[in-house]
Formats: structure tokens, sequence, C-alpha cells
């Protein structure tokens, strides 16, 4: 019995004390290295507030935001990421916030208020000819509107992705003059008409013959997304409306860091009391408890990463998400606590060590799950109601309160056995009032 | 009174009760000051302000009038933060008007002089060139004292400047009071399919107790309130709601164990007072996290941990002392 105890006991103990290492490390084993939760690479990714940077939301600025067509959200919201691609903000994540809201966030920027003023700029879009001279700019009175397409591109059926342009009546006469003398100039390569954004050349499809025609199709080396954002672009120049920044948070990287290096200071200091607090309050018990709690940590840790696994879901670690971390530390501990406080009422009753274990942890455990659920729900909502910051702390506070459920009911417990098992079986060691024989 | 809680409960009822008049009082008089995600406006902050400045008088109306320089209409709020930070707060600035106020916030803290009219700037930054070309030969010197200066000056990028628009701060408030409204609506009824409804109910206002309280805090000492504090209330919400029903799982079992053989308040008081252990560690434990985030964080993190620590202890008060004697005291009054 004592020897399958201390196998096993001494096999968690590995597990735990290799995760440790894993999230906290950042070692070398030769050439196989461990990155560590806070390599930013394979890590947490990190929050703008914490790496310094700039959120921007942008809104279509109109009186009444229901008359807003959610397809041209869309193609601004493409519109964007051209725009950042050129800033050469290639780390730049746009995503959509609400229904009407575009969610800029910019890593490293040293100056928040150029990039609000180039991104959210009216879009000007042009037909330009190989000298960059405008043949016919995109405003609704030249073009109509442009679809991305998938379906038979030639005589021949071939399928692709493509895209459609339907012109104007003055867009028609203007592309067939356009047309006619890029094909002049085939001889020299000039067969292109370049489309800009902004006056940057963002496509330039080659001119094979003279178009005369309501609409024609822009064919060439386009998958569903790259046709998609060329007709967004040109769609840009006709949006109904301009944008206008209705949030803005600019973070320097000093601070960002000074932000992330104190709160983790903080954390340590704070484990570290809670570690000493539990050992002088419960003894033996204490001591399963701080080493649930590494092990909590870690595993906070790691499902924060993804694990480290390639493509898995890495949790964006916010400020507002480190004090979430932070907060569910001092809730796990409380599922210790509960349990703890049940033993010892079970040792005061007079029941042997044993025996106080299991049912102890038996009392405990509707409490501990019913309390538990309730703050999940809290996290569900909030979840799916909140925005920004507030979902960044939804997540790390669920992430937490789940974790501390499993490593209470089962390391916690297990650990404990494991502890009588060993034959310590003495009541004051497991917190009893008095000192008594087994 | 500890021992026999039930018996006090006017007492105990009456402290929380003078709290919660005193938080609604302030509120209705006082009201709460609002930081901008609320609002709408624009902040600039600057956490450490270069060597040789310190907040006085005389700086938060040079503050002042930058921003009144850029919008002459403006309103303005200057506070200190930390030992050497400056916060402003300002009503929503347009892009153009936020530029300026970070030039001039630059050259003000970068030992420039500080003028507030265009042409006057432009006349000076002139002035300030040309003596730079004529001493350029002295150029080896002048780069050793460069280096101690440049650590002392002030950096664009060391400006955190926040931003938000009335339409963003409206949403924020009607977001926040439905998902504060959901989640009660669900816990409550989760406590009364594992409880009874009156169990839910008597948690529940231990629970709005905790939130006004939180309230009233921020409204007597008039601590600026933003999207953390919304956080924190939410945080206090799941925690308070668990405190709650740990003592709870005490009535419960009590109540199968005894059943007829005690008194409602016989049953509230056993779980009281076998709570209070539980109730002053699991306090403590967390409140030494997040106490060592609020004497150690930067004001973003001190904005989020201020509230959780007072909900934290309101929600270790009305746990104990305010939903379990209320709930004996309705089951009194049911028999």
């Amino acid at each position: 019995m004592k020897a399958k105890n201390i196998i096993s006991f001494a096999l968690v103990m590995v597990i735990i004390a290799t995760m440790a290492v894993v999230v906290f490390g950042d070692v070398s084993i030769g050439s196989f290295r461990v990155p560590g939760v806070l390599d930013p690479e394979y890590g947490v990714k990190q929050g703008l507030d914490l790496v310094g940077g700039s959120v921007i939301v942008f809104e279509p600025d109109v009186e009444d935001l229901s008359t807003v067509d959610a397809e041209d959200v869309a193609s601004a919201e493409n519109i964007i990421r051209v725009r950042l691609t050129s800033m050469g903000e290639t780390e730049a994540t746009v995503s959509r916030q609400g229904e009407y809201g575009i969610r800029v966030e910019i890593p490293n920027i040293d100056d928040p208020n150029e990039a609000v003023s180039y991104i959210g700029q009216t879009a000007a879009l042009q037909f330009m000819d190989i000298d960059g001279n405008v043949v016919m700019d995109g405003t609704e009175e030249f073009v109509q509107t442009a679809t991305a397409t998938f379906g038979p591109m030639d005589e021949y059926g071939n399928q692709g992705h493509y895209v459609t342009l339907s012109l104007t009546g003055a867009g028609r006469e203007a592309f067939k003059t356009a047309t006619e003398q890029a094909l002049a100039r085939s001889s020299e390569g000039g067969n292109v008409i370049i489309i800009a954004l902004d006056g940057i050349p963002y496509s330039w499809p080659m001119v094979s013959e003279v178009i005369d025609s309501d609409s024609c199709i822009i064919t060439g080396q386009f998958d569903k997304d790259s046709a998609k954002e060329l007709a967004d672009v040109i769609n840009s120049g006709r949006l109904p409306f301009s944008l206008k920044d209705t949030e803005l948070r600019a973070v320097g990287p000093t601070l960002g860091q000074e932000a992330l290096d104190t709160s983790l200071f903080a954390a340590l200091i704070g484990i570290i009391l809670v570690m000493i607090f539990m050992l002088i309050a419960y003894r033996l018990p204490g001591l399963v408890a701080d080493i649930a709690l590494v092990a909590y940590i870690s595993i906070v840790c790691l499902v924060m990463a993804g694990f480290f696994v390639e493509g898995g879901y890495r949790v964006t670690l916010t400020l507002p998400g480190i004090a979430g971390v932070i907060l569910s530390i001092g809730m796990a501990v409380d599922a210790n606590v509960v349990i703890f406080e049940r033993i010892k009422d079970e040792l005061n009753c007079g029941k042997s060590v044993g025996a106080s274990v299991d049912s102890g942890f038996k009392r405990a455990l509707t409490a501990i799950i019913d309390s538990n659920v309730t703050t999940l729900i809290t996290c569900a909502v909030l979840y799916f109601l909140g925005t920004g910051t507030i979902k960044g702390f939804a997540i790390t506070l669920g992430i937490g309160v789940a974790v501390s459920l499993i490593t209470a009911i089962f390391l916690t417990k297990f650990l404990l056995k494991v502890m009588v098992g060993f034959g310590i079986r003495n009541p004051w060691v497991y917190g009893a009032s008095k000192r008594r024989d087994a | 009174m500890f021992k026999n809680p039930c018996s006090y409960r006017k007492i105990l009822l009456s402290i929380s009760a003078v709290l919660v008049v005193v938080s609604i009082l302030s509120m209705a008089f006082f009201g709460f000051n609002l930081g901008i995600d609320f609002t709408s406006g624009t902040t600039f902050e600057i956490e450490h302000m270069p060597e040789g400045f310190v907040y006085d008088g005389a700086l938060e109306g040079d503050m002042a009038s930058i921003v009144t320089g850029a919008k002459a209409d403006a309103s303005v709020q200057v506070q200190a933060i930390g030992a050497d930070g400056v916060f402003i707060k300002a009503s929503e600035l347009t892009n153009e008007e936020t530029e300026v106020v970070v030039d001039a916030l630059l050259a003000y803290f970068n030992g420039e002089e500080v003028s507030l009219d265009a042409t006057d700037a432009t006349a000076e930054v002139e002035a300030i060139e040309a003596p730079v070309e004529e001493t350029a030969t002295d150029v080896a010197v002048e780069d050793a004292t460069d280096v101690v200066e440049e650590v002392k000056a002030l950096e664009k990028a060391a400006i955190s400047i926040d931003k938000v628009s009335a339409t963003t701060s409206a949403r924020l408030i009607g977001d926040t009071f439905l998902a504060v409204l959901i989640a009660i609506v669900l816990m409550l009824i989760y406590i009364a399919w594992r409880f009874d409804f009156k169990s839910g109910i008597c948690a529940v206002i231990a629970l709005a107790h905790d939130v006004v309280l939180m309230f009233g805090f921020y409204s007597v000492f008039q601590f600026t309130m933003n999207t953390s504090f919304v956080a924190a209330v939410l945080t206090i919400i799941g925690y308070s709601i668990n405190a709650t029903i740990i003592v709870f799982d005490r009535v419960r079992e009590n109540n199968r164990m005894l059943g007829k053989k005690a008194t409602w308040d016989e049953k509230a008081n056993n779980a009281i007072t076998t709570s209070y252990t539980r109730t002053l560690y699991s306090s403590l434990t967390t409140l030494f996290t997040i106490g060592a985030l609020f004497v150690l964080g930067v004001s973003s993190i001190q904005e989020f941990a201020l509230p959780i620590i007072v909900g934290i202890v309101c929600g270790a008060y009305s746990s104990l002392f305010v939903a379990p004697t209320i709930w004996a005291w309705w089951k009194n009054l049911s028999k």
C-alpha cells in the first residue's frame, strides 16, 4: 500500500513540476527549447495595454446607423486592412465590434493620431493608365458595383474566382476610351489599367481587348478572399458613408511593460502570502493546498497559451485579464478552505483522519459546485454581452474558475488521501483543534 | 452577538441599512465622478513626468490652458496620479485638436516655452532651430549631454491617449445594465432550483447590498468610474453569491439533518457560526492577491482593484449577516 502511494505521489509531483517548468521556463535542453508562457510567439498573446499600441474603433459617420448596409461595413473593414498593409502595420488586427463598429488594433505605434486620420479618411479610388494618369475615378458617377463571383471564366468553361465590375453610362464611355488607349500601348507593356486606392496602386489587371459594355470581368490568380478584397476596394469609391473614430485607446510601449512587470510582481507577492497563510492556518493540508495552487497556476497558464500547440486557441491577456487571473487564484484557494474546514469539523467530532477526509470532501462538494456554477454563469453572461476588456476579463476568470474546480475536486483530494496512506494520521497535522491519538 | 446572530438581527441589518441609505443619498446628491467611458471625452495620461516637474496648482493651470488652447470651449479636469504623473480629462476632442494638445504637452515637458497661439509657435520653432545650426561644430560635446537629456525628456510614446465618443459610452451603459440584469435572473433561477426560492431572493438582496455599497463608496469618495469599475462590480456579483451559497449550503444541510427539531433561527445561527473561519480565510487570501495588485500596480490596475477590495469586505458581511438572517426572519413569518 505504501509503495503504491509513494509511486503515484512521486508521479504527480513530477507532472506538476514539469508543468511549472514548461510554463515559467524558457529553458533549453539541447536544441529543444521550452518557450514559457510569456513568450511572445508561442505563449499567451499580450494585449495592447501590455505591449503598448493603439486600439481604434471606427463607425460609419451617419445620423442613423440602422440605414447602414452590413455589406458596406464589411467593405470598409477590408479597405482598412489594405491601408494597414500599405502603412507597413502587418501585425495590426481588424475585427468587427458589434454590428457597425470596426475595431483596429495596432501594436507598437508611436503616433496614433496619424494612424486615425490615415485609416479613417474617405477612400479615393481611381483607375489610371500605366503612367498614373487618372482615366476614371471610382465614384457613383462611373462605377455601379463590383462583386466577387465564382463560376466559369472563359469560353472553355474553366471555373475560378473573379470580379465583376458594373459601370454606369458615363463609366462605360470612360472605360472604352481607357481600354482603347491601353491596348494601343501593348507593345511597350502599357496595356494595363491600374486600380489605385488613396493614390497607391492596388491591382493592375491587363487589358486584352477594348471593353465597350456595361459590365466587365477582372480575372487573375484570385482565391475567394482576394477576389472579395478587390471587389471591396473598388466599392470603397462609392461607399455611402465616411468613417469616424468613436473610440481611441493608446498606450505607450514603456508604460505597457511597466504595467506587465508590476502586475506580475504583485501576483508573485500575493501568491507567496497566500501560501504562507495556508501553511500556518491548515498545516499539512495547507501544504497540499500550496502544491495544488502551483498546479492550478500552471494549468491556467497552459490553457491560456493554447497548450503551446501550433494554431491552438491562445487567450489575449490584457490588464483586466491579469486581474481576473489573480482574483481567481484567491477564489481557487477558497475551494480548499471550504474542504479543510469540513475536514476539521469531522475531526473535531471524533472521527478518524481517514474517515474525516472522506466525509469532509463529500460534504464540501455540493457547496463548491453550486458556488462555482454561479460564478461561471456570470462569466458566460459577460462573455456574450461584454465588449473588449470586459470580455477578456470574463475569459480568464472563467478559465480560472473551471480549472480551480478540477484541481480542488481531484488534485487536493488525491494528495490528501496519499498523505493519509503514508501513515500520517495525527489529527493535529490536519488542523484538528487538539492533539489526540488516532 | 457572534454566537447568536439571528437574535441581533435588528442591529446587524440596521448597520447595513444605514450604509445603504448613506450610499443612496450620496448617489442622489453628489452623483459620481464619471470617467470618459461613461461621459465621452478625451483623456491624456502621463504616468511619469520628466524630472523637475512636480504636480502643483501652476502645473494644473498650465495643463488646462494647453487643452483650451486647442479647443477654446473644452471642459478640462486635471489630477495627479501616483508620485509623478498627471492625468488630463477633457471633453471630446477631434483628431486634429488631440494632435495639437500632444504637441503642446511635448513642448511643455521638454523645456520649450509653450505658446498657445499657432503663429507664435512656428516663430519660436524657427528661433530655436537657428542657434542649433550655428553650434554644429560642438557636436561631440553636445552628444554627451544629449544622452542625459534624453532620459529626462518626455517621449511621444509615453503619453497614453483615450478617446470615447458619446454613442459608444451610451451603448456601454445600456449593455452593462442588461448584462447585470440577465446574470442576476439566471443566478436566481439556479439558486431557486438548487436551494429554495426564498434563499434565492435573500442571496440577491445580499448581492444588491454589496453592489449598492460599492457604488456608494465611489460616490462618497468621488473616485473616477470607468469600464474597470463595471468589470469589478460584475466580479463581486459572482464573488458575493459564491460566499452566500457557502453559508446557505450549511443551512440546507441543517434543514435536512435537524428538520423540525430546530427553529429557523437556530439553523441559520449554526450555519453562520460554522462559516466564520471559511469566510474570514477566503476573504483574506483573496485580499492578499488583489491587495498586492492595488499596492504595487499601475493606475489602471488600481482602478480595478479598489472596488473589488470594497466589494469583498461588503460580501463577507452580507453573506454572514444579511442573507441568512433575512432568510430565517422570512421563514418565521410564513409559519
